[in-house]
């Protein structure tokens, strides 16, 4: 499995790269933008408000981008307790970083994971810390209500540890397996969605399809509380459904992630994404657009996939066993080269479609020479198998040796410019509502609205104020009696 | 005597009554193996570190390779699918302690083409997936992919043909079985793409000597085919997709659907 998230910091690594000595002095991160984001991670486990752990996530992207190493270390000693069991591994992992590991574009693989630990680092410093203050207010007084929530933090905790150091290893699995079944019985669902996303990383960078399959068949992704979660688990599940032959499927998931993600970011598992659906869309015997290929930031990488959408659609099987051949190290970098491999036929069918559509009638051993079959019989085969999937429309006429196309059906005839016009209805209708049911209230703005239709009331009094003064109210009634 | 040096001796006798062919035999030595075997704590589902440990599991996984040989000598698909299983988290988990097996391809093969033939392809993928380049290269490995390739292509003669050079002799019972299901693909095919076809074209094809072979092949499975004197004559498939009539009650539902979609918008 290659990494995304690893693609991902590189790409951004080499994004800042690009953009020149714009950012060249980025503003240092201090250890108290660290602490201070660990705050935020104890008051939204606190107070229940997960808007408030959100905040400190995203506000996590340019500390996991710029922090240095010896930073990381103060933090760490100073958040957390000297009893922490996490505490000694951590710094000593820290102190084999080289203190300037970040912003260097020249080596981006290795450059991409120090960033990475780093990274998972910090989180797991927030993380550990809040678990830390947690449990100390859980001895005061509010230990249910904290106590419930400490999973998630145990969470972040497990992002450092599970997903850098222990990345490729099996028994990182009892451990995520366990805490996924945490964070299902205390409905905590950005846990669970981290959880879950660790786990397929895990079992598919092993290759283990079968067991990723069927976790993902037994669980339920909770698909509202994390895009980015999302995007990642769709991109998984398309793989997964990718290399079981379930190419529509595939095709809807990986699509939907990359529609999905956010589009100025991220552009290492853009790319990823947009490999597999390039590849999903030969398979299902699609075409992919030209313009696909030349979009901003996918020129280069999606070269040798070019040349290998050029192959299949010439339906030229010497050309493509060429281009796999030329390129066969990079498609097994990325692990798309099993699924290529199953691209073979899908050329041959497209070299019958050609010639279908180009001859009313030809002999079967002039077929043979032209898709370059082995011997008669063979071709007669994949004819009928052709027509029998519906990839051709003729008859073989097995006494004259030949193939009679048969003639080609108005489509407008029949009712699939109908559905098709009904399945593109539906997806607008959905992506209505779901952009409705996407939006946020504030609990208060229907108060305000209300007060400024109300031509006596003040406008500018908030509803704290309003609280306050019939508090104050309250209060000098009191006094008086 | 103690309970692995046992074990071994058993295996001994197992394996060569295994390779004799004495089926009866050799199962009921493989029942004594397999109880004998739950005592080893160093197997799943233990999996505890011992002395001998390593010699344990060994001999395990050396047990499940001639076992899964030996039921898929007897044609007894639930026994090696079984089997099969047993022996997976013994290759896998333990694949640097233990020493390379030179039936591990063999195994691997077999395990393939026993998906291929149960047209379990999405299987079938998975388990390719999990093979190294090492062992993918392996003539055992590559055969039933090869065959898979064919079987997608369509080549159907080149999958009969296969037959005849096949790279492990465990392989050719299940071989048997996939004739079966290239026979349903050929009559698929055949009826999607011809006409007529003559008896003895169809005999040819389909690998059948006899035409009372053909007859029962037909009767059972194709029942609306017409057999002449001379000839198959296939039901026409319909000419075109042309709607014959306007499904009214379809329509119907979609266009209230949008109906009550709109008015929400609205």
């Amino acid at each position: 499995m290659t990494d995304v998230d690893m693609k991902d910091a590189s790409a951004a690594a080499t994004a800042a790269g690009e953009k020149g000595e714009v950012a060249a002095v980025p503003k240092s991160i201090k250890v108290e933008d660290i602490v201070r984001n660990a705050e935020l991670i104890v008051k939204g486990v606190q107070g229940d408000t997960a808007r408030l752990t959100t905040r400190a996530i995203s506000r996590n992207t340019p500390i996991r981008r710029r922090v240095q190493a010896d930073v990381l270390c103060e933090a760490l000693a100073k958040l957390l307790p000297d009893d922490c069991p996490d505490k000694a591994e951590l710094t000593r992992l820290l102190a084999k970083l080289p203190s300037e590991a970040v912003a260097e574009p020249e080596t981006p693989t290795t450059e991409a994971m120090e960033v990475d630990s780093e990274a998972a680092k910090k989180e797991a410093a927030a993380a550990a810390t809040a678990e830390a203050v947690a449990a100390k207010k859980a001895e005061e007084a509010l230990a249910s209500v904290v106590a419930a929530k400490l999973p998630e933090v145990e969470v972040y905790l497990s992002t450092l540890v599970l997903t850098t150091l222990l990345r490729h290893k099996a028994n990182a699995r009892p451990r995520l397996l366990g805490l996924h079944r945490t964070c299902c019985l205390r409905h905590d669902e950005i846990g669970q969605a981290t959880t879950l996303n660790l786990l397929l990383r895990n079992l598919l960078s092993q290759n283990l399809l079968d067991q990723a399959y069927k976790l993902a068949s037994k669980t339920n992704f909770p698909e509202s509380c994390s895009n980015n979660q999302f995007c990642r688990y769709l991109y998984y599940m398309g793989r997964i459904h990718a290399l079981q032959l379930d190419y529509t499927d595939a095709y809807t998931k990986l699509m939907q992630s990359s529609r999905k993600v956010s589009q100025n970011t991220a552009m290492g598992f853009q790319r990823a994404a947009q490999k597999l659906v390039i590849i999903v869309q030969l398979l299902l015997g699609e075409v992919p657009e030209r313009s696909v290929f030349n979009q901003k930031g996918f020129v280069v990488s999606l070269k040798p996939y070019l040349a290998l959408t050029q192959a299949v659609r010439q339906g030229d099987l010497v050309e493509f066993n060429r281009i796999v051949g030329e390129h066969e190290s990079t498609f097994r970098a990325d692990k798309t080269y099993t699924l290529i491999q199953r691209l073979a036929h899908n050329v041959i069918k497209t070299g019958l479609r050609k010639i279908n559509s180009s001859y009313s009638r030809v002999s079967l051993q002039d077929l043979c020479e032209k898709v370059k079959l082995e011997t008669v019989q063979s071709a007669e085969f994949v004819c009928s198998k052709a027509i029998r999937d519906g990839v051709i429309d003729a008859v073989i006429d097995h006494k004259n040796g030949w193939i009679q196309s048969r003639d080609v059906v108005d489509v407008y005839a029949t009712d699939e410019p109908q559905q098709a016009f009904h399945k593109r209805i539906t997806f607008c209708l959905d992506v209505h509502n779901e952009a409705v049911r996407a939006m946020r209230y504030p609990p208060n703005a229907y108060k305000q609205e209300l007060a400024k239709s109300r031509p006596g009331m003040e406008d500018e009094k908030t509803d704290e104020e309003l609280a306050k003064e019939i508090e104050d109210e309250m209060n000098e009634e009191d006094g008086g009696l | 005597m103690s309970k692995l040096a046992e074990g071994e001796q058993l295996f001994a006798s197992f394996r060569a009554s295994a390779e004799k062919g004495d089926i009866q035999k050799a199962k009921s030595l493989l029942t004594q193996l397999k109880i004998l075997m739950t005592t080893f704590d160093s197997l799943p589902p233990m999996g505890a570190e011992g002395p001998n440990a390593a010699r344990e599991r060994t001999l395990a996984r050396d047990v499940m390779e001639v076992a899964v040989f030996l039921s898929a000598r007897e044609g007894d698909s639930d026994a090696f699918q079984r089997h099969m299983a047993q022996l997976k988290p013994l290759c896998m988990d333990f694949v640097s302690q233990l020493p390379p097996s030179p039936n591990q391809s063999a195994v691997l093969g077999l395990n393939l083409l026993f998906l291929l033939v149960e047209n379990r392809l999405a299987e079938f993928h998975s388990e390719l997936e999990l093979m190294g380049d090492a062992e993918r290269a392996s003539e055992c490995v590559m055969f039933p992919v090869r065959l898979e390739q064919f079987l997608m292509v369509g080549s159907y003669d080149q999958v009969l043909a296969a037959r005849d050079h096949v790279p492990h002799e465990y392989y050719k019972y299940f071989l048997e079985s996939l004739l079966g299901t290239v026979r349903d693909g050929i009559a698929e095919c055949s009826e999607a793409a011809y006409s007529e076809l003559s008896i003895a074209e169809a005999q040819k094809m389909l690998r059948m000597d006899q035409r009372s072979e053909l007859e029962a092949f037909v009767a059972d499975k194709y029942p609306e085919w017409e057999l002449t004197a001379d000839k198959i004559i296939f039901k026409a498939p319909e000419a075109c997709k042309k709607s014959a009539e306007i499904p009214s009650m379809r329509l119907i539902a979609e266009c209230l659907s949008y109906a009550t979609e709109l008015e929400r918008i609205v």
